[in-house]
């Protein structure tokens, strides 16, 4: 991907359409279009930091365009933090800043 | 290279100057430990508290090397004080450190994506460097394969492969500096270097050229690693995960108390031995009574601790070791989040059980300045061990040890219950907290790595706890001493008059401060004689227990817990005993913690803060405990 598309656009031009991270399901597999914290939903302890701040923190642990994600497990409360597979690590994070990563839903059986 | 290439005693004298940059989990510590053996020291950096981990060693060829350990990052961009000094260090912008000549990229070789990103922004500086692929054995284990001189041509530098957790696991690491130091021009010193930090663009085009360069030379198995996520479908589930951590707390602290019950009574008694040993070589008098209750009861106080603060490390280094406590902080976040504490001041305040000095100094791994400032202000508010002496003795004097339930104890249920107050006071006090520190900066994200689970390495876990040790018993012999020599300056000066027919603490100024306080502590229920018995508790808590036995005219010799208990039982009421327990749930009582809080905050405003609200607590509560002890009809 060249050049960083907006969120908007991404709904309508891919298909499946990506969905926040941070408002998927456990189990949930896919591809990451976007790293976007400039329309964050309220929701949960959310932390306050400036959106580009809190973009570069996800750049840095391994969250760009075109990595792999996996939900693979869930915090006792709230199902609020969230472990993800990024390619080969596991990354731990809250849902309200998985929020800012977009994720294309890999197609059932293809995994 | 051959052994004839160092000559030139000039060259060899001046060691090479080595710096270890890594993401945190990448085994740098255990690189660091098997390069430099024991030959290693730890100070501070000027200003901050992060520690500075230095130590020589020798290459094969005889070269010396001075090589620096620099707190994991996964970026130059650094966010924490930890992190900050990383890139100062390597930036050579440290005022009394110079700028390393050579530096050591370390990665976990099956864990290569951010590490590579890492080392494409330190190749960026121009400086002369390398890279590691440490536990390489792992990564071959699971099947993947690293074309080790592509990715040297890739990268632009030398890469070799290491296994820090083995003998002769570092020869091609020393070989590599041992032609550095050869190849290296001595003369030239490196000076800062200009540096700007990347942003996001940045980030992204390096992380896609190290992405690009994983892709080209490690060649993943078919069959992916599965132990860890195995060991995670049980450790991270909602439920079966809170209940081994429950589990894990409770073995831990089981052992705190009880396996160190035995060398801590060993450690007492050696001190007493000391001091019987100084009263019969030295004549009764001002000097007798400064080595003995001055130095030697003193530094006893202190030591005694040292059996719990080594059981406890060593539980959390075998954890941090294993990969387990990035799991804790994950399980906790949330519910520690609704207090405002971060899932990462989980372990600190795990740490403040055993004391909260070592709680405090592991504050350090968490980013924000808000949730670092508030994990160190509510850390005092962990029941300590150093306040276990003193419940013990108010409990076995005042609480009948009576049955009230299958398996319940009345004593052990005050007991819990005081340690009970301590946690649920600290997670309100972190609530308001939250709410008045806004100023100093917005709550922090939680994101966290979780590394692959490996088995821990006892080398490295021992050489951890040594240097626990080391710290802890720095600060035993420099800034707790001078509390305890000041602390019985007041509780022994000045001497008693010849005829004095009352024990000597009474005439002292420890005496005279506990009289006057005595308006404002008899609303609590405290006599004079509780009063002074906290002056040289301020040293260390437990301290209070053997005043009031000095106070209460018990010979030290002849003094034992149950006699003592005995004497307070006649001489207190149930409502002043119980408001004394209040009182040591959150009194400040500890000079020592108060000295660490005003090193890690660089400020005393902090530990001032800490001593008001802690005080405020403590006198509300006791406050209400005797008053409503006393309405019950128990004063």
């Amino acid at each position: 991907m060249s050049a960083m598309p907006l969120p908007q656009d991404l709904s309508t031009s891919l298909d499946p359409a990506p969905i926040r991270l941070g408002q998927a399901g456990l189990g949930f597999v896919g591809t990451i279009v976007a790293i976007d914290a400039s329309n964050l939903p309220q929701s949960g302890p959310a932390s306050q930091l400036p959106a580009e701040e809190l973009e570069q923190r996800l750049l840095e642990m391994g969250f760009v365009e075109g990595a792999r994600v996996e939900i693979r497990h869930q915090g006792p409360l709230g199902r609020d933090p969230i472990a993800v597979r990024v390619n080969q690590a596991m990354v731990a994070l809250r849902r309200a800043e998985a929020c800012a990563i977009y994720a294309q839903p890999q197609p059932v059986g293809v995994r | 290279m051959s052994a004839a290439v160092h000559l030139d005693p000039d060259v060899d004298a001046r060691p090479l100057r080595v710096a270890l940059v890594g993401n945190p989990n990448c085994g740098k510590t255990a690189l660091f430990n098997a390069m430099t053996g024991s030959r290693q020291k730890v100070a501070n950096y000027p200003g901050v508290t992060v520690e500075r981990k230095e130590g020589m060693l020798r290459t094969p060829n005889g070269r010396k090397v001075r090589l620096l350990d620099l707190p994991g990052t996964y970026s130059l961009r650094a966010r924490s004080p930890d992190e900050v000094i990383t890139r100062d260090a390597v930036l050579g912008r440290l005022a009394d450190l110079d700028s390393p000549e050579f530096i050591i990229c370390v990665g976990d070789a099956a864990n290569l994506r951010l590490c590579l990103r890492l080392a494409l922004e330190l190749r960026n500086l121009g400086r002369p460097m390398a890279m590691v692929l440490n536990m390489i054995d792992i990564a071959r284990h699971r099947g993947m394969t690293i074309d080790v001189e592509k990715l040297s041509r890739e990268l632009g530098i030398p890469v070799v492969t290491a296994v820090a957790v083995r003998r002769s696991g570092t020869v091609d690491l020393m070989a590599l500096l041992d032609q550095q130091a050869i190849t290296h021009d001595h003369g030239a010193s490196a000076g800062p270097l200009t540096w700007a930090p990347p942003d996001r663009a940045d980030m992204r085009s390096l992380q896609r050229e190290a992405d690009r360069i994983a892709a080209a030379c490690v060649s993943l198995p078919e069959r992916p690693h599965t132990a860890s996520a195995q060991i995670d479908a049980v450790l991270l589930h909602p439920v079966g995960g809170m209940l081994v951590l429950m589990g894990l707390l409770f073995v831990m602290f089981q052992a705190v108390f009880s396996w160190a019950q035995v060398p801590m009574d060993m450690i007492k008694a050696g001190f007493e031995y000391l001091g019987v040993g100084v009263d019969s070589l030295i004549a009764p008098g001002l000097l007798r009574s400064f080595i003995h209750e001055g130095l030697i009861s003193g530094v006893g106080a202190v030591l005694v601790f040292l059996p719990q603060i080594l059981i406890l490390f060593f539980f959390i280094l075998m954890l941090e070791d294993f990969g387990y406590m990035a799991r804790a902080a994950f399980l906790m976040d949330r519910i520690m989040g609704s207090a405002g504490l971060h899932g990462r001041a989980f372990i600190p305040l795990l740490s403040s059980f055993a004391c909260a000095i070592p709680g405090i100094m592991a504050t350090r791994v968490i980013d924000g300045r808000r949730d670092r400032l508030v994990t160190i202000l509510v850390a005092p508010l962990m029941t300590c061990s150093a306040r276990i002496p003193v419940y013990t003795l108010i409990i076995s004097a005042f609480v009948p040890n009576q049955i009230v339930g299958p398996g319940l104890q009345l004593q052990g249920l005050v007991m819990f219950a005081l340690y009970a107050a301590g946690i649920v006071s600290a997670l309100c006090v972190s609530f308001v907290f939250r709410y008045l520190f806004a100023s100093q900066g917005g709550a922090e994200p939680f994101i966290l790595e979780l590394p692959d689970y490996k088995r821990p390495d006892m080398r490295n876990v021992l050489m951890g706890l040594k240097l626990r040790v080391k710290v802890f018993l720095h600060r035993a012999g420099t800034t707790i001493l001078a509390m305890m020599i000041l602390i019985w300056a007041l509780a022994s000066l000045p001497r008693p008059p010849a005829d004095a027919d009352q024990p000597p603490i009474t005439y002292s100024y420890a005496a005279q401060i506990g009289k006057a306080m005595e308006p404002v502590f008899a609303p609590i229920g405290f006599n004079w004689q509780i009063n002074v018995a906290l002056i040289p508790g301020m040293a260390a808590r437990e301290v209070a227990v053997a005043s009031l036995g000095t106070v209460y005219a018990i010979e030290a010799s002849d003094e034992s817990a149950s006699e003592l208990g005995a004497a307070l039982a006649s001489k207190w009421s149930l409502a002043t005993a119980l408001s004394l327990l209040a009182w040591y749930v959150f009194a400040p009582q500890c000079a020592s913690t108060l000295a660490t809080i005003r090193r890690e905050t660089g400020s005393w405003g902090w530990a001032g803060v800490v001593f008001i609200y802690m005080f405020t607590l403590a006198y509300g509560f006791s406050f209400i405990t005797y008053q409503t002890a006393r309405a019950l009809g128990l004063g």
